[in-house]
């Protein structure tokens, strides 16, 4: 069970790692306007 | 498909085909043809009829080309290309979006064009020497024409909302980790030797985990506690942040000295249900400003022309005393001027509510904000653009502002305190009697079971659902405290002109005997020769497709007056009734009349009068039980028509900006919580003013003054079930009040009897919480879905 007490750290490690990666994106401007993207996906390209 | 136009989807009345397509007017034609000769059918396929009726009003752009206003819409440039940033109103769907990104393939010199939806911007990125000008003549010609008005964009919004973004996942965050690391407490441990062993890493790493939810994300509600505690008021913030506190510092107290492992669980996930509940409430319409100023309503340049008599454009902020400028047709007259040359007809609805067309006098005074149609005219500057007669009107005065402070929350709020201070006293007493070494468990214990959780969300979940639902209508809602302001509303006060009328629409009536065949034939002959408004409004209302013409001899216009020709040897003459027949006595006409003769003999007359919107009288009746009242800046020559549709109400004309709002202060002086409808700026002070002030707009124009509700002049018939909707939302916030505190008492029958294990504070928590956000989204939708 002792492993339990590497799994964790690293498991909230992992977790802090996506959370800084999505307030990165916020901060980037990536969730500013989610309509248009929204609509594009469903746009062929030609 | 009978009828209905290819582009823009209307209903034809001529009927133009093309390509086995049929479509309304020219204009829609041609943008077809641009779409199909580039090969960009596509637009049509991804919706049915997706397009816009290209405007022919206005498009004179030459002013983008123009240095110091060409930096208004440059975003980024270098010595090749430019990004220009264009807002435009009428992008609405996925083929505005396809058709906008696939300009590049209509004109070389654009590279690439990149759309955001919600803010209705559009950047594109241009080859160097290709004019501003003629970007924004392509996208009029396709039915999108930039706005060219003079504001600035806001990015406090976005700031807000990103940092609700923040919150939210932080606090997702730690709610999520807490509650996995606090699980192994709930299920059976105590046999678990290791997990004894090691319980304190689990705690304090939750403890450690809880901070940043705590005093990050929570802290809004501490910032507002403690504001309103200093005005000794009691919000709902208040009981909440004693919530938070107490149960954040009983959990290090029970940590640190290893009696108990804590509530963090149950409190990150009430601080993640509260941001969650932030979240629903912000609905914010991108594209809208509910808080305008004058700016927004004035073109950005305007032509002045110089002494040497060259035509320049200039930003209207440079304009001086003294400048001459010349104002076209439709462009709004952005300072208050002298008339020097031309015949100006001017359109002041906007600003007065007058809805017939005003001719001026050479050397006569037009105040700014009224629109010019027709020929162009020139103008001399008297005063400046920040002291005109419009910037006064809607600077004049600081209303009252519409903070509702004892919203129904806060109301609850200050009793469910006081009453869990009260309980939690009782508890204290009774315990030092009883057991005096229990009395701060127990207070703890009720003061965290009360913890307003399901009580705080209830009303943002609700309101802000609602919101939503009301948004999709083309009704928009400046905030959820505006819903509430709208249940209590007894009084509706209306505007006409724009309000109740349609603006851009006029009904011509013929007074006098019915015209034959033949003399519609002389009068259009005669119209299709003249420039004035008033002739081309009566020659699209007689024309009829295949139409016969006379050819017409001496055609004569005199400005200000009428037409005259000669057709088969008769004088045909069109105009008013002082150039008809000048041996009539002069007197003022309230209404605007335009009078036939065909050689001696008078016909009658061509009446123009606003279209009232379809369906308004059903909505009068549907609101019998309110006190309507009538506020127009109009004359009363439609007095008795409105009496026909609203009788025993009270009408008043001539009204004028001040006394609209100081008929809407003498009604709240009385007591009466009052909603104003209205479009123009002869309302803005009204519309401040009132609990509830609602903008009126049109597409068409785009123009609307500060307000709390947005709506379509279309949707004005939706006024009833506005009302009923946000007083039937009120009751859902009762009722979901009513649920929270059933909750609260089953948690503080445990809570008082000693101590309270954090399993069913856990267990509570969130099942009150869910269940009150399941009920008011449910209920809000039955409800819509009913009263539709």
């Amino acid at each position: 069970m002792d492993v339990l007490l590497l799994m964790i750290p690293s498991s909230i490690f992992l977790g802090v790692l996506f959370l800084i990666m999505f307030i990165n994106s916020v901060y980037t401007g990536q969730f500013d306007d989610i309509d248009s993207q929204a609509i594009r996906i469903l746009l062929d390209d030609k | 498909m009978n009828n209905i136009c290819f582009h823009c989807g209307k209903y034809c009345n001529l009927i133009l085909s093309f390509d086995n397509k049929i479509f309304c007017c020219n204009c829609c034609k041609n943008v077809y043809i641009i779409i199909n000769t580039y090969g960009l059918k596509k637009f049509y396929e991804l919706n049915n009829n997706p397009g816009i009726i290209p405007t022919s009003k206005n498009n004179y752009f030459d002013f983008l080309d123009k240095n110091d206003i060409k930096e208004k819409f440059i975003s980024f440039d270098n010595e090749n290309i430019s990004i220009i940033k264009f807002i435009i109103p009428s992008i609405h769907c996925s083929s505005c979006i396809w058709l906008l990104e696939n300009l590049q393939k209509i004109n070389s010199n654009i590279i690439e064009s990149i759309i955001n939806f919600s803010q209705k911007e559009i950047f594109i990125y241009i080859k160097k020497p290709y004019k501003l000008s003629n970007l924004a003549k392509l996208l009029t010609k396709l039915g999108y024409k930039p706005l060219f008005n003079n504001f600035q964009l806001k990015n406090k919004d976005l700031f807000i909302y990103r940092k609700l973004l923040y919150k939210l996942a932080i606090a997702f965050f730690c709610f999520g980790n807490i509650m996995l690391l606090t699980f192994p407490e709930y299920v059976n441990h105590k046999d678990d030797f290791w997990f004894l062993k090691h319980k304190y890493i689990f705690q304090y790493i939750t403890l450690i985990l809880s901070l940043p939810s705590i005093f990050f994300s929570a802290t809004d509600y501490f910032k507002s506690a403690f504001l309103s505690l200093k005005k000794s008021i009691i919000n709902i913030n208040v009981p909440i942040s004693l919530g938070i506190l107490i149960l954040f510092l009983r959990s290090c107290y029970e940590i640190i000295y290893n009696i108990g492992s804590g509530y963090l669980d149950s409190l990150t996930g009430f601080i993640f249900f509260l941001i969650l509940s932030k979240f629903f409430q912000h609905k914010t319409y991108k594209a809208i400003y509910f808080d305008r100023d004058y700016k927004y309503y004035y073109p950005i340049s305007v032509t002045k022309i110089n002494s040497n008599g060259i035509e320049e454009n200039i930003l209207i902020s440079k304009l001086k005393i003294g400048d001459k400028i010349i104002i076209r047709n439709e462009e709004i007259i952005p300072v208050d001027t002298i008339l020097i040359d031309g015949l100006a007809m001017i359109d002041n609805s906007f600003i007065t509510g007058e809805s017939r067309l005003i001719s001026k006098e050479i050397g006569n005074k037009i105040y700014a904000g009224g629109k010019q149609k027709g020929e162009s005219i020139i103008l001399k500057v008297i005063k400046e653009v920040n002291q005109s007669y419009l910037n006064c009107l809607w600077t004049k005065k600081s209303y009252t502002k519409k903070v509702l402070m004892y919203n129904i929350i806060n109301i609850w709020a200050r009793y469910f305190t006081l009453i869990i201070i009260f309980i939690s006293l009782i508890t204290g007493i009774y315990w030092y009697i009883l057991d005096p070494s229990k009395i701060y468990q127990t207070i703890c214990s009720v003061l965290i079971v009360a913890c307003p959780c399901a009580l705080a969300i209830s009303y943002p979940f609700t309101l802000g659902n609602i919101m939503r639902i009301l948004g999709k209508q083309g009704i928009f809602v400046k905030d959820i405290y505006t819903i509430e302001r709208i249940s209590n509303i007894t009084t509706l006060v209306f505007d006409k002109t724009g309000t109740i009328t349609e603006t851009d629409k006029t009904k011509i009536f013929f007074i006098g005997k019915k015209l034959n065949n033949d003399e519609i034939i002389y009068i259009i002959s005669l119209l299709k020769n003249s420039k004035h408004p008033l002739s081309k409004m009566l020659y699209e209302h007689l024309y009829t497709p295949g139409q016969k013409f006379f050819s017409i001899k001496f055609f004569e216009e005199i400005p200000g007056k009428g037409l005259k020709a000669v057709i088969n040897g008769i004088i045909i003459k069109i105009g008013s009734i002082n150039y008809i027949n000048p041996s009539k006595i002069k007197k003022i006409e309230k209404q605007t009349k335009v009078f036939v003769s065909i050689g001696s003999k008078i016909l009658g007359y061509f009446l123009f009068r606003n279209k009232y919107r379809e369906g308004i009288q059903k909505m009068f009746n549907q609101l019998i039980n309110y006190d309507i009242h009538i506020l127009s800046g109009d004359n009363n020559s439609e007095q008795s028509y409105i009496n026909y549709f609203l009788p025993k109400n009270k009408i008043y004309f001539f009204q004028s900006p001040e006394s609209k709002l100081n008929y809407i202060i003498n009604l709240q002086k009385k007591g009466k919580k009052v909603m104003m409808l209205g479009d123009g700026i002869n309302d803005i002070g009204a519309l401040k003013q009132s609990e509830v002030g609602i903008a009126i707009f049109e597409n068409s124009n785009n123009f609307y003054p500060s307000c709390d509700v947005l709506i379509e002049g279309k949707n004005i018939t939706k006024i009833p079930y506005i009302l009923k909707f946000s007083k039937l939302g009120i009751r859902i916030v009762l009722l979901s009040f009513i649920i929270s505190i059933i909750y609260n008492i089953i948690g503080l029958s445990f809570a008082i009897n000693g101590y309270i294990k954090p399993i069913i504070i856990a267990i509570l928590m969130p099942i009150s919480s869910l269940s009150v956000i399941i009920f008011t989204i449910l209920s809000t939708w039955i409800v819509n879905k009913k009263i539709k």
